[in-house]
């Protein structure tokens, strides 16, 4: 009887023409992990995080809309890991990762402004780039941009990757172009009706914050984040520019951004590293990180280190906005995300000498 | 003459049905347990806040509704303790010498060298040598938790830990009838002895009991509420305390009770009914993931996957789980102390568990705060970490023995 209960469980079933192997606790994982996904978003979904009136007559419908987009996160983390790692186990569990990542929860059911729309966007563009079409990967980078700024997070990678003819100049011009556009439409208003600009807005609305850092776990935490805002502001962002460009100008050098393995090390890079030291940052501005690192967690275990700590280091941020202060001071915070940046440039710079050792 | 006969009778290894025993060896039993039991005796007088709060009305109700089984008749206001224990403090109202205090005091004593001789006896059934064993006694005795745990706090979390070490005894011997008995017992006692049913569930899983051993649960729990249902108790309210205690109905004010959590991460003082609920799924479909891992993977259990699985999944269970208490951790000191004897390269385990434990007895207690109890978290966060590495590395390098996959590494 236990025997048979056991295999009954663990021995896999053949399905498909490409004969994907797949076990009843691989299903019962799948199944439970929707569930539960569900489950922890509706304890948490009474939280409203716009007081306004406009907003609470589409509150549900961002929420639950998010939930749709955090399953596609959950399927594209899924989907690259399977192309690297050929395990359909790994994939699952990039699956339920995803899908149940606090940080991802939080954002969905308890911000309420469908950030997962634009982060599946990002991850679905990384994920043509890892699979060698970088052309279409700009395109629907260029959606994310619409979507929400820190779409902008992932435009150095494809600068990098044109400069190593890994993508053509057109698709990164036009990526850029209509990044533009959007802005400008949006700085004139001509957005405003749309609700998820319109969300957006009354967020920064309600947050009123003229700080230069709102919870965002960064440089300006270190600081101080009330001084200086119009100087720090434009010196911030200039200083960011720069140093992106030194990056990518390393990375054209050293020809990082060729490997798969690079890849996913060169974006977990820019994506800490842009809102580290941009002004105007919250506390969700890292969760494109988040998902890179939960990406490489799943295939490198041995990394994991990145995504468990970016997760804590979120959702301490987190607490910030949701209960007014953070249970560990915000410097603590901000040094341990700057911890993960380093750890993350150590990284790219390893797998480049190892590269160049194996030569 | 007498130096060498005193050094002989002291050194010199004697043989009693097979077991070695030295004189430095009873020597040392005899001076671990004398100072056990003083360090006991000086914690006597302590009285904590909860024995006023709610073990001394408790025990004035079952003296008053005559005591011992009778007493368990008693219409309480409030009471989330089971049975058997209610039967003990029903039978300590009525006796006839020393005070309440003392007396709950000294049954929790009891169990604290029931769970040492436990201790004593799973490490001599693996390395078979009787001054390790006897350093796992005191391993138990005098680990600080455990001795504020009944003799300072008079509460009774090592009943069903020496219950659950009894447990252990006979699972890592090979017999999973008593080893299943003796979990059952645990149950009767505390609810908290779920924490290890995941564990339970992956010995199953790879064939260590059976599925009907596991009938011993609700078997051992029925027969420890039939003294209340025969004092004239009903039946449901019985067998349903532990979803009371489930609901956390008296715990709600905050997410954590002085535990160093996830909760201390992120604040223990707000969304007190929304975290709750989430952190329950989030703690069931985490010890899912974590019970799905070792479920599809082929591996031997040796002594040190057996306890750091253990270690893992309790450990798993009070850092995500909202509501958890400072003693709650109790089985993962013994554990992490169990871990030493099989391991002495692990001699930072117990040290990081009982310390990260003790953080929030001490804020009980002697109501203190010398770190900030974040800090713990992040200590007992790496403890958990480094279990996990260990079970990732261990289970890896096995599976690459028996079919040569070796799936952590990068395919580019």
């Amino acid at each position: 009887m236990d025997k048979w209960i056991t295999n009954l469980l663990l021995n896999p079933i053949t399905f498909g023409k490409k004969k994907i192997k797949i076990a009843l606790i691989d299903m019962m994982l799948a199944v439970f992990t929707i569930v539960f996904g569900i489950m922890i978003r509706q304890a948490v979904i009474s939280f409203q995080s716009i007081a306004a009136d406009e907003y609470l007559e589409v509150a549900n419908a961002f929420k639950y809309g998010s939930m749709v987009f955090e399953l596609l996160i959950g399927v594209v983390a899924g989907l690259v890991v399977y192309r690297t790692t050929k395990l359909l186990r790994r994939s699952l569990l990039a699956f339920t990762t995803a899908f149940l990542l606090p940080t991802i929860i939080a954002s969905g059911a308890m911000f309420g402004l469908l950030d997962s729309l634009h982060l599946t966007l990002l991850l679905l563009s990384l994920y043509f780039v890892y699979i060698g079409k970088a052309n279409i990967g700009a395109i629907v980078c260029a959606v994310a941009i619409w979507v929400h700024p820190n779409g902008w997070f992932l435009v150095p990678l494809f600068v990098l990757l044109f400069l190593l003819e890994r993508c053509q100049f057109i698709s990164l011009i036009s990526m850029i172009l209509l990044g533009i556009l959007k802005e400008l439409l949006l700085n004139r208003g001509y957005l405003d009706q749309i609700p998820i600009y319109s969300v957006q807005n009354m967020y920064q609305l309600s947050r009123n914050s003229e700080n230069l850092s709102d919870y965002a776990p960064n440089m300006y935490q270190l600081i101080g984040v009330n001084e200086f805002v119009n100087q720090y502001t434009k010196v911030g962002f200039a200083l960011m520019i720069v140093a992106v460009c030194i990056f990518v100008v390393y990375g054209v050098i050293q020809k990082i951004g060729v490997e798969k393995e690079e890849l996913l090390g060169v974006t977990l890079f820019f994506s800490i590293f842009i809102p580290f030291f941009l002004t105007g940052m919250d506390a969700r501005s890292f969760l494109f990180s988040n998902l890179v690192a939960l990406v490489i967690a799943l295939i490198q275990p041995k990394k994991s280190y990145y995504l468990i700590g970016i997760t804590i280091l979120i959702y301490s941020s987190y607490s910030g906005v949701l209960r007014g202060e953070t249970a560990i001071p915000m410097v603590l915070i901000a040094i341990g995300m700057f911890v993960m940046l380093i750890l993350s440039m150590q990284d790219v710079y390893r797998m480049k000498a190892k590269e160049e050792d194996r030569v | 003459m007498l130096d060498q006969a005193i050094r002989n009778l002291i050194t010199k290894k004697r043989k009693i049905k097979n077991i070695e025993i030295a004189g430095y060896d009873i020597l040392l039993f005899v001076i671990i347990t004398v100072v056990a039991l003083y360090m006991r005796y000086a914690l006597r007088h302590v009285v904590a806040g909860d024995y006023k709060m709610f073990f001394e009305p408790w025990v004035a109700t079952l003296r008053e509704a005559g005591g011992g089984i009778k007493g368990l008749g008693a219409k309480f206001e409030y009471v989330d303790y089971t049975t058997p224990y209610l039967l003990i403090l029903s039978y300590i109202s009525i006796c006839p010498f020393l005070n309440t205090l003392l007396l709950m005091k000294l049954v929790s004593v009891c169990f604290d060298f029931s769970a040492a001789f436990a201790m004593f006896m799973i490490v001599y059934s693996r390395r078979k040598n009787i001054t390790w064993s006897i350093f796992a006694y005191a391993g138990v005795l005098l680990a600080p938790t455990i001795v504020t745990n009944g003799s300072m706090w008079a509460q009774c979390d090592i009943i069903f830990t020496s219950f659950i070490l009894w447990s252990i005894y006979f699972m890592l011997r090979g017999k999973p009838v008593p080893g299943m008995i003796f979990y059952g017992i645990a149950f009767a006692f505390k609810l908290q002895t779920l924490f290890l049913a995941p564990f339970y569930l992956i010995l199953w899983m790879k064939g260590k009991c059976k599925l009907k051993h596991f009938l011993f649960l609700p078997l051992m729990y029925f027969i420890g509420v039939l003294p209340a249902w025969y004092a004239g108790q009903n039946l449901w309210d019985l067998l349903t305390v532990y979803l009371f205690q489930a609901n956390g109905a008296m715990d709600f004010y905050a997410l954590s009770h002085k535990f160093p959590n996830i909760y201390q991460l992120i604040g223990t003082d707000v969304f007190l009914y929304e975290y709750a609920d989430a952190g329950i799924y989030l703690t069931l479909i985490a010890l899912m993931v974590v019970l799905y891992l070792l479920a599809v993977k082929k591996f031997e259990i040796t002594d040190e996957l057996f306890v750091r699985m253990a270690l893992l999944l309790t450990m798993c269970v009070v850092f995500f789980l909202p509501h958890m208490h400072e003693r709650y951790a109790i089985l993962a000191d013994v554990l992490s102390i169990l871990l030493i004897f099989i391991n002495p390269k692990r001699f930072y385990v117990p040290l990081i568990t009982i310390l990260c434990s003790f953080a929030g007895y001490t804020m009980y207690l002697a109501h203190t705060q010398m770190i900030p109890l974040y800090v713990y978290t992040f200590l007992f966060l790496g403890l958990m970490l480094d279990h996990g590495y260990y079970l990732y590395k261990t289970i890896i390098k096995q599976n690459e023995v028996t079919d040569g996959q070796v799936d952590h590494k990068l395919t580019t």
